[in-house]
Formats: C-alpha cells, sequence, structure tokens
C-alpha cells in the first residue's frame, strides 16, 4: 500500500493544498473499509483502481464515478475499498476549487459528483495520460499541468474569502467569526453568501466543521490514546465537556467514547 | 447513467431557488420569497401544530410579514443545503431584535438567535411545492425573555 502527499507549486498554493496518490500493487484479499471525520477540504479525485462505494449522511451506498468532484463534508463518510486500489486527487483549499474553476460549492456538498458532467471537454487532456502513466510523480504532474493551464485560462483572483476560509483553516477553527468579519470591514450579508458560494457552507458553520476535524487529526496523531481529554477539548476551542460532546456527536455521528475505542479496535487490528 | 446527470441538474436548480428565497427573507421582501412556490404551496411551521399548518400565499406570507413586523432586523444565515430526491433540506441560524408582540409574546425588547430546519419539496417544474420549518420553540421563547 502506498499513500504520498505532494506539494502544489508556489502558483498554486493560495488554491491547493496538496497532491495525493493512493495505490496498492496487490489485490486486497478482503474489503477495506475507511472511515473519516469531515475534513474542511473540497477534493478532485481520479481513480484508475476498482471502482468503490462512498457511505454518508445522505447516501447509504454510493459507487463513485471514475473521476469525481466533492465538496465540504459536513459529517463523518466511509469508503467501502475492495480490489485493486488506485487514485489520484488533488486537495484543495476551501474556497480554491470555486476560484479555480468558478463553482458554486454549495451544490457539492456532501455530494461526489460526476466531473464530466460539471468540467466537461476540459477533462479530456487529463483522464487518459493519467490512467496510461507509468508512475504517481507522473500522474501528479498531469494534474499539476491540469491547474496551471486552469489558472492561466481563470487567472482568479485571491479574494477576502479564500483570505478567511485559508485563516479559519491556519487556526484550526478556533475564530471568532463575527469578529473576523469586523476586522475585515466585510458586510456581514455580503460576505456569508460569498462564502456559501465559494466554501459550501457558511463561515460559522466551516469554522466548526474544521474544529471537529482538527481534533479527530489530533485524536489519530496521538493513537487515539489520549491523557488529558480536558486539555485537548480546550486545546481544540470548545467551552465545556458537554459543549464538545454535542458538537462531535453531531459532526461524527458517534460519541467520543465509542469514536476512540472503534479506531483503538482498528489500530489493533492493523497492527497485528 | 443519463439519468443520473438530470437528476442531479435538477438538485442545481432547487438549490439556487432555495437561496433565492433566503435572499429574499433577508431582504423582508414577502412576495418574492411566495414568488418562489406553486399557487397550491402549503407550509407547515411545525412547533406550532396544526395551527402552524396553512396555504403558503396567504398563510405563510402572513406569518412572514409579521416575523418582520415584530422583529424589522431579521436575518438569515445559511449554514448548508442538501438534496434528497425532490426535497431540499436547508439548515440555517435566523436572528432578530423583538419590537413587538409577537404571537402572544410581549416585547422586551430582546434578540433571539436560533437554528432552523427548512424542509423545501419540488414539483416538476422546480416551484416549491411545500415548506416545513422546525425550531426549538421553548429556547426562541426564552430567549425572548418570556
Amino acid at each position: 500500500m502506498f499513500y504520498r502527499k505532494f506539494n502544489p507549486s508556489a502558483h498554486l498554493t493560495p488554491f491547493v493544498a496538496c497532491y495525493f496518490v493512493w495505490e496498492s500493487q496487490d489485490i486486497a484479499p478482503k474489503p477495506l473499509r475507511i472511515e473519516s471525520p469531515p475534513s474542511g477540504y473540497a477534493s478532485m479525485v481520479f481513480n484508475f483502481g476498482d471502482a468503490y462505494q462512498v457511505e454518508n449522511s445522505k447516501h447509504e451506498s454510493l459507487m463513485t464515478p471514475a473521476m469525481f468532484l466533492t465538496g465540504q463534508a459536513t459529517q463523518s463518510y466511509s469508503l467501502n475499498l475492495s480490489g485493486r486500489i488506485g487514485m489520484v486527487g488533488i486537495v484543495f483549499k476551501p474556497a480554491g476549487m470555486s476560484s479555480l474553476f468558478g463553482l458554486p460549492m454549495y451544490e457539492f456538498t456532501d455530494e461526489r459528483v460526476d466531473l464530466t458532467d460539471v468540467l466537461g471537454k476540459s477533462l479530456t487532456n487529463v483522464q487518459g495520460p493519467i490512467l496510461e502513466a507509468g508512475n504517481p510523480v507522473e500522474r501528479v504532474q498531469l494534474l499539476e499541468q491540469f491547474l496551471l493551464r486552469q489558472l492561466a485560462k481563470k487567472n482568479p483572483s485571491f479574494d477576502r474569502t479564500d483570505y478567511t476560509a485559508n485563516l479559519i483553516v491556519e487556526r484550526k477553527g478556533v475564530v471568532n467569526v463575527s469578529e473576523l468579519m469586523d476586522d475585515l470591514y466585510v458586510c456581514r450579508r455580503q460576505f456569508e453568501r460569498q462564502f456559501l458560494q465559494k466554501v459550501g457552507i457558511s463561515p460559522k458553520y466551516y469554522a466548526r466543521v474544521r474544529r471537529v476535524g482538527h481534533l479527530c487529526a489530533q485524536l489519530a496523531s496521538q493513537r487515539w490514546q489520549i491523557n488529558d481529554w480536558h486539555e485537548l477539548i480546550y486545546q481544540c476551542g470548545y467551552y465545556d465537556q458537554s459543549h464538545f460532546i454535542r458538537e462531535f456527536t453531531q459532526f461524527t455521528g458517534k460519541r467520543p467514547s465509542l469514536y476512540v475505542k472503534d479506531n483503538q479496535e482498528l489500530t489493533r487490528f492493523l497492527d497485528t | 447513467m443519463q439519468t443520473t446527470t438530470q437528476e442531479s441538474v435538477s438538485d442545481l436548480t432547487r438549490k439556487g431557488a432555495c437561496l433565492a428565497f433566503f435572499t429574499a427573507y433577508d431582504d423582508l421582501d414577502t412576495a418574492r420569497m411566495i414568488g418562489l412556490a406553486a399557487p397550491d404551496a402549503t407550509v407547515h411551521f411545525l412547533p406550532l401544530g396544526d395551527d402552524g399548518k396553512g396555504a403558503f400565499w396567504e398563510f405563510g406570507k402572513a406569518v412572514w410579514d409579521l416575523l418582520i413586523d415584530c422583529f424589522p432586523d431579521i436575518s438569515n444565515s445559511v449554514d448548508k443545503l442538501t438534496t434528497d430526491g425532490s426535497t431540499v433540506t436547508a439548515n440555517v441560524t435566523i436572528g432578530g431584535t423583538q419590537v413587538r408582540e409577537f404571537m402572544g409574546i410581549a416585547s422586551k425588547g430582546c434578540r433571539f438567535n436560533s437554528d432552523h430546519v427548512f424542509v423545501f419539496q419540488f414539483n416538476e417544474a422546480d416551484q416549491i411545492q411545500h415548506l416545513t420549518i422546525n425550531w426549538n420553540h421553548a429556547g426562541f421563547v426564552k430567549q425572548l425573555g418570556s
């Protein structure tokens, strides 16, 4: 199994967080289920392995198209993979996909939409070469070229929405959005509508998603062995334990104790 | 495959109609709000029980006009929109400051800020056919000081 992230070129860093490649040379002996909390990022995925299924709050079982885009996830989702894994993707900064492609992101929240339905002919130069590419680096280079062409064509400006959304990511969702709007001298209504258009959810909701996504990443980095929950909850910007449990359960669908237990069991299973 | 494409295009139109509804609400323009619904559309303000059911164009407009009259700075923020077939669910935060009595709640000049769930059902012509609105009414009343 091979999973690797690649950084974008400097021109694309305002809009793109990273590229990723996930491949397995061998066919998995049994199906693999990967559960993921909402990350706060949108992405485009090009699958050159076997098709796989997604489960989320909207879809019990959705077979993903060969090329798709996905907007903000507002709840945890699961990938059910079997056979040969092979995919390459672009992870966009929260407003990046909209800035580069001019898409209304509220249409794609919790969705996996076929890229050909959205971008049409502009993809014809990408899909074939990705399938034929000999190695992960070549595939990432093809994605980079695709985005650089789009950058030249669209010439997007890095606006207040991009700035604010990236700031919310940087601060791990621990921000007071009303104060942020005051600091930026923006009209609340206009700002919220632009944010919904470019990110897919409201700024306050996005900050909550980002906060829980960061907390789950912290749990994973500590392999779900938490010594001081109070410190972690405080650092992640929750007022108290009940606020944390309510938010966590809403976004992941599980109480924190069950979430940790399930992941500890998965870790033990994978380690054996 | 073709069916999937047609459905997704239809979804796009309907989310746009929901956003137009909330933009009109933010503009305090109830005529534009009801203009997005079919003439025989219905609305149900769930916490009000059977008293909260009625025709979208008449009863719905009357309730929204009353809300705007009692909370002149009423505003909304759409947190997210999700589709499921012909239904679009909008999670919306609504806030406003009370200046007049509202449905038996005397004005104490308090401000409310409350999560609402709007469930829009659309017809084949992409018009709103039915709307259900839910919120924590006890919390709403408490915020108004009653």
